[in-house]
């Protein structure tokens, strides 16, 4: 799934620079300071980890966006994750949205499922509170796929019908063998807005990380830097577009 | 500071006027309600008021020679603010805080004729943001629609006797404005949007993705134009969006927050 198309009123995603450096979430792999919030399946993939990140959406200052994430393994390949992210709009708007995920890895399969939910306000005004899920599959190094579906909301019934989009995603990922660079790409069709895709690319120069991606439809280039000490990394990405704004993100996460 | 005094404009109305409003200053600094007239014209006896208190003017109050007289509880502190700037300032017999929030402004004259009124709330003019005050586009302009005021671009964030030049009085010919940043789809939702050349206004939300047009062609004289609050035949999801204008090589953004119809 690309659990962060739920619903119109959740379209800025969750602010991780490692994953805007490379131009997006991806459904096939995961990095470090990765909510992994494009495919649950990938909660797996990785050991405990806990972060946070910030950006201004669009570079606009009168908005604010954060969140927090993190997972846990559990043993014999279970892993558990979350996720929430909280945007404000100069006082007048306001949207939390979180995500768990539960996901299994063995050998080069790996498989998940998650819960998504939120609540929007608007001037004290209560917008609704959607629902969704979330399934994804994830094959080491070669594939990931998923896909999500939201339960429609009352309270958004009857705004256009663009409440619930479903977006589908499929990606790849090469990962060098001496892992000194990672790349991957993914293509997603959405039910409203229909296809796009990214490519993103990963070097890595002990400690230092450096990323760039390019996504289609719609156009947008990234770049990232990140460096980590013992577990402990921070992360920039600046991304965007000339016409509607760059924005930066800045990100920190924890690995155990 | 891109400012000037304008009594040659001031000179042709012969009905005094609100013409600035300070009811949120940073801190330290006094509120003020600027007025607006033909010049040497003598406002003893007239008053202010709210929704709480009347404030009636010195007997030696008069517009000056910009056109322009500005009424505060604290004349001195305006003017100190102002680097010692010839503010033609007042101070009423009393003054009771302004509401940033939803506040009612009459002047009456001497005779408690009302000569001008003003209405604002946030719920349609939206946050008074801090520190800044609102500009009449227009003695003309009716006092309570919301595009009538701006919020003012003045380096100290008001600009007590003195009238500022917003970009398209100083040549810049393509600008947006908006009222508020909250709509409801199915309320009309009025923007001035000032260009000779046609103009292309785009609704986007915060993955950049498009999510309709609002707007396609040349815009009237006046700049006004009104939005139903759908693009394409529908109405936005709930959320925040993007509005952007193109007009040849430029663009403007203002960012928007929708709710429910």
């Amino acid at each position: 799934m690309l659990a962060q198309s739920w619903c119109a009123a959740f379209e800025a995603r969750l602010p991780a620079a490692a994953v805007e450096g490379r131009g997006g979430p991806s459904v096939a792999w995961i990095s470090e300071g990765d909510p992994a919030d494009a495919n649950p399946a990938l909660v797996a993939r990785k050991g405990g980890e806990v972060g946070g990140g910030l950006t201004r959406p669009l570079g606009l200052v009168e908005l604010s966006l954060g969140g927090l994430w993190g997972r846990v393994p559990l043993g014999a390949g279970w892993a558990l994750g979350g996720r929430w992210k909280s945007l404000r709009a100069a006082e007048l708007y306001r949207e939390d949205a979180w995500g768990g995920d539960l996901a299994w890895a063995g050998g080069r399969w790996a498989m998940g499922c998650g819960m998504r939910g939120g609540h929007v306000s608007l001037e004290g005004e209560d917008l609704g509170t959607p629902l969704g899920g979330a399934v994804g599959i994830s094959v080491r190094l070669v594939e990931g796929f998923s896909v999500a579906g939201v339960l429609e909301d009352p309270s958004f019934l009857g705004t256009g019908g663009l409440a619930q989009p479903w977006t589908l995603g499929l990606g790849g990922a090469l990962e060098g063998r001496d892992s000194s660079w990672a790349g991957d790409l993914s293509v997603e069709r959405r039910q409203i807005g229909g296809w796009s895709g990214r490519v993103g690319q990963e070097l890595r120069l002990e400690p230092l990380r450096i990323r760039a991606g390019l996504r289609a439809n719609p156009w947008t280039i990234s770049v990232g830097l990140g460096g980590g000490f013992r577990g402990v990394r921070m992360d920039w990405a600046l991304e965007g577009d000339p016409d509607l704004g760059w924005q930066h993100h800045i990100s920190s996460a924890w690995s155990f | 500071m891109t400012m000037f005094p304008f009594p040659a404009i001031l000179a042709l109305v012969a009905a005094v006027r609100l013409s600035e409003i300070q009811a949120n200053p940073q801190e330290g600094l006094p509120e003020f309600v600027e007025l607006s007239g033909t010049p040497g014209r003598c406002l003893a006896g007239w008053s202010l008021s709210d929704a709480t208190r009347r404030r009636v003017f010195p007997d030696s109050s008069a517009i000056a020679a910009s056109g322009l007289l500005v009424v505060s509880p604290d004349c001195r502190s305006l003017r100190e603010a102002w680097a010692g700037a010839d503010i033609p300032c007042v101070q009423p017999s009393s003054w009771g805080r302004l509401s940033a929030g939803s506040d009612l402004l009459v002047l009456r004259d001497s005779l408690g004729t009302v000569t001008d009124s003003v209405h604002w709330s946030e719920k349609n003019w939206g946050a008074w943001p801090r520190g800044k005050s609102r500009v009449r586009t227009s003695p003309d302009a009716p006092g309570s629609d919301p595009l009538s005021w701006r919020i003012s671009r003045a380096e100290l964030g008001a600009s007590p006797g003195w009238i500022e030049a917003f970009p398209e009085e100083t040549g810049s010919s393509f600008a947006l404005e908006i009222p508020r940043r909250t709509m409801h789809p199915g309320t009309p939702f009025a923007m001035v949007v000032r260009s000779e050349a046609p103009v292309r206004l785009e609704l986007f939300d915060l993955a950049r993705r498009p999510a309709g047009i609002v707007f396609d062609g040349t815009p009237p004289v006046d700049g006004r134009i009104v939005w139903d609050g759908k693009v394409a035949g529908r109405n936005p999801t709930p959320g925040v969006y993007l509005l952007l204008a193109r007009c040849g090589g430029g663009i403007r953004r203002e960012w928007i927050a929708v709710g429910k119809p």
